[in-house]
């Protein structure tokens, strides 16, 4: 895929995006400002992913937003066209197109009704741009019946307002998008008052802030304020990675279909590297994993067939699956790209675009090696184990005490009942237990019991930890009622603490937090906040009752540097002669550490 | 009538000590579709509800949750709802539907404690409105 060419700062054949500082606006510079508007909505959709409660708490609505504009500037990146009204209007076809949960259905009416306050305009003054603002405001009120307030709509209304008053003053884009842009902030604040739900949350309504983060974007454009370059497409080391050759629709491109291409290849002195290099030049999101002898692959490719005829001159093929991505796409993409993209934004930045395959094959070799062998181990045999967890790290200790499958999921990324119910059909036990290990999932966990023919009971693990401790005690030789028990005595014989960063202000069990500062949690209780980290977690674990317990383990997140990480367990050492100290790198989002005493 | 015995309650997710139990509460089917209609309409994308009935229409029946079917399965336990709805032209209909599908589970699961185990949405119509009716 060409996450270059879509880039101002980019080398490509296009010329340099104009400057946006202009008394009117042609088709150019409206693509620059939603490029900038796209790339500066991608820097905050983890931030409004976990702010988002209303109307379904399921932190999606920066990752929902992102991904309809990232949908709509595509559509434009190549445009040459110097027309305001064809370049809107190719921006809203794509934004519908590719709109992804409320907030980017709504997004959607937004850029169509701009794109209908703008027909015909080959160039647009601000004073043209605010009125097309207000038909943008009036599609989106449209489109529903009863409109919420407290919401994106009303930022937008707001918004649409101060653009009026704005234009009358001063015609100029960096005047509107400054005006705009401060009655967006103060509407977004007042939000909580019009919503109890936000309020209860004490949260401003993220689909809201989305709006205004998009507008603010342009407005870096309109003034020329840096926004952080960084490519608007998503890697594709960003899409989640096929289990296995059964599922390989998980694996979804936006805008660009092609065939999914799955198959085995069987060889004698394979030159591995030189094999995986050429397949990767053949295709997108190319996954190469195997040795001398055996390759396993999965690539999207418009060229299945010369994919094939190369892999035929390694060896003997096995599996090969060759699927339509395009007729995948309506179907899997609203059902099993959010969870998978909110691990995505769990990491904006930290991989890079440069060799986005090289980034995650070797952890996936090792992610689909341990998947094979441990379902080869559990072929049907005993309970099969779900176990909801997010983090590279954590997913390969799971795996390799035994869970048969692994639910991505977790903090502000709750699977759905339908995601873990796939899961149970999927494995070839006839019993199955499941390891939510989040307090939020256990209810959707619960659920699955009714709905399926197999006989499923739910562990009901409220931590990693917790998780870990019920795996370790499995019996394959006892039935499932007396497993489930046994697994449950022992998660709650485990002590877990948790660090991680408040996201707001807020008082809890009578302690002041701020945002930024580093919190500990208990057993998922606060206990402890502040601002030196280091304290904060001497004080978690000063509280995990260590003289009772033998080992401490520390799975530290994806954030976290591995010499600091050793410092602190040598510090631990030191202060707890007794006690055997375990690190391992959890790969977590949110969570700094994970601590579990048992 | 047909009525749903909300007992366990599974937004209660406590395994060890259940609160005392003094009695049953019972939910029929008018009530969640009360909550499900006031959930429906919320949901961006959705202009109306329709009757899907046209002896409904004609009797005048069902005027409160018009567009809503709801019906549990024969344990009990959870329930199936059947949408009627109508919504904008250029919307994705695809995007309305299972933010309709989200909102509607999750409406009746945190208030009425009820598991929720199919949403499916009928598209009974498409509203078009021109640029210069808004």
């Amino acid at each position: 895929m060409t996450t270059a060419n879509i880039l101002p700062q980019s080398a490509s054949p296009t010329p340099r995006l104009p400057l946006g500082k202009g008394a009117t606006w042609d088709g150019q510079n409206l693509k620059a400002g939603f490029l900038a508007a796209a790339a500066w909505l991608e820097q905050h959709a983890a931030a409004l992913n976990a702010m988002n409660v209303y109307p379904v708490p399921d932190g999606d609505t920066g990752t929902n937003m992102y991904l309809t504009l990232q949908a709509a500037v595509k559509t434009v990146a190549d445009s040459p066209t110097h027309s305001a009204a064809e370049l809107l209007q190719a921006i809203a076809r794509g934004a519908l197109m590719g709109s992804r949960g409320n907030s980017g259905v709504i997004l959607s009416q937004v850029l169509r009704g701009l794109n209908e306050g703008l027909t015909g305009k080959e160039q647009v003054s601000a004073s043209e741009f605010a009125v097309a603002m207000e038909q943008a405001n009036a599609r989106a009120y449209r489109a529903v019946q009863k409109p919420v307030e407290g919401t994106i709509l009303t930022a937008m209304r707001e918004m649409a307002e101060a653009a009026q008053i704005a234009c009358k003053q001063e015609n100029s884009f960096g005047h509107l998008f400054a005006e705009v842009c401060s009655a967006g902030r103060a509407s977004v604040d007042r939000t909580p008052q019009l919503l109890d739900k936000l309020r209860q949350a004490g949260v401003v309504d993220a689909g809201a802030e989305g709006l205004l983060t998009i507008f603010e974007g342009i407005r870096r454009y309109a003034v020329g304020d840096d926004i952080a370059a960084r490519p608007v497409d998503i890697p594709d080391t960003m899409h989640p990675i096929p289990a296995s050759a059964d599922a390989p629709n998980v694996n979804i491109e936006l805008g660009q279909y092609g065939y999914c291409t799955n198959f085995m290849v069987f060889g004698q002195d394979i030159n591995f590297d030189a094999a995986r290099d050429k397949l990767n030049s053949m295709g997108d999101s190319a996954v190469v994993v195997g040795d001398d002898t055996m390759l396993k692959v999965h690539i999207h490719t418009e060229h299945p067939g010369q994919v094939l005829e190369f892999a035929t001159s390694l060896g003997s093929m096995r599996q090969i699956k060759v699927d339509n991505m395009q007729d995948q796409h309506e179907h899997f993409v609203d059902s099993h790209a959010s969870g998978a993209d909110l691990t995505a934004f769990a990491t904006p930045g930290s991989t890079g675009a440069a060799s986005p395959t090289k980034t995650f094959a070797t952890p996936n070799a090792e992610q689909q090696a341990s998947e094979w062998a441990a379902s080869s181990a559990a072929s049907g045999i005993g309970p099969g184990v779900i176990a909801v967890v997010s983090g590279s790290g954590l997913e390969r200790v799971f795996r390799s005490m035994g869970a048969g499958r692994i639910v991505t999921g977790g903090q502000t990324m709750n699977p759905s009942t339908a995601d873990l119910l796939d899961a149970v059909e999927k494995l070839p036990n006839a019993e199955v237990i499941i390891l939510p290990n989040n307090g939020n999932i256990i209810m959707a966990a619960n659920q699955v019991q009714q709905l399926t023919s197999k006989k499923v009971s739910v562990v009901p693990t409220r931590t990693i930890p917790q998780g870990v401790a019920a795996l370790l005690a499995i019996n394959y030789d006892t039935d499932l009622d007396s497993n489930t028990a046994a697994m449950k005595r022992a998660a709650d014989d485990v002590a877990t603490g948790e660090i991680t960063t408040a996201v707001r202000d807020t008082t809890m069990n009578e302690i002041d937090v701020h945002a930024g500062d580093t919190i500990g949690l208990l057993n998922d209780v606060l206990i402890v906040a502040g601002t030196d980290r280091e304290q904060v977690i001497r004080d978690l674990i000063s509280k995990m009752g260590l003289e009772d317990r033998e080992v401490l383990t520390l799975y530290y997140g994806k954030d976290m540097d591995a010499a600091r990480v050793r410092r602190l367990s040598d510090g631990i050492s030191v202060e707890h002669p007794d006690l055997v100290v375990e690190v391992v790198d959890g790969g977590q989002p949110f969570y700094d550490y994970i601590i579990s005493a048992e | 009538m047909d009525v749903a015995q909300v007992e366990p309650n599974p937004m209660v997710e406590d395994n060890s000590a259940s609160p005392p139990k003094l009695g049953k509460v019972e939910v029929s089917p008018n009530a969640v579709a009360t909550v499900v209609s006031h959930a429906v309409l919320k949901c961006y994308g959705v202009v109306g509800m329709a009757a899907h009935h046209p002896l409904g229409e004609m009797l005048r029946i069902e005027e409160r949750n018009r567009g809503v079917d709801v019906n549990f399965d024969s344990n009990k336990r959870h329930v199936t709802i059947d949408l009627y709805v109508i919504i904008e032209y250029g919307t994705r209909i695809s995007a309305v539907a299972n933010n309709i599908m989200s909102t509607v589970k999750f409406a009746v699961e945190s208030s009425l404690g009820l598991p929720v185990a199919q949403v499916n949405v009928n598209v009974q119509g498409i509203r078009v409105s021109k640029p210069n009716e808004l």
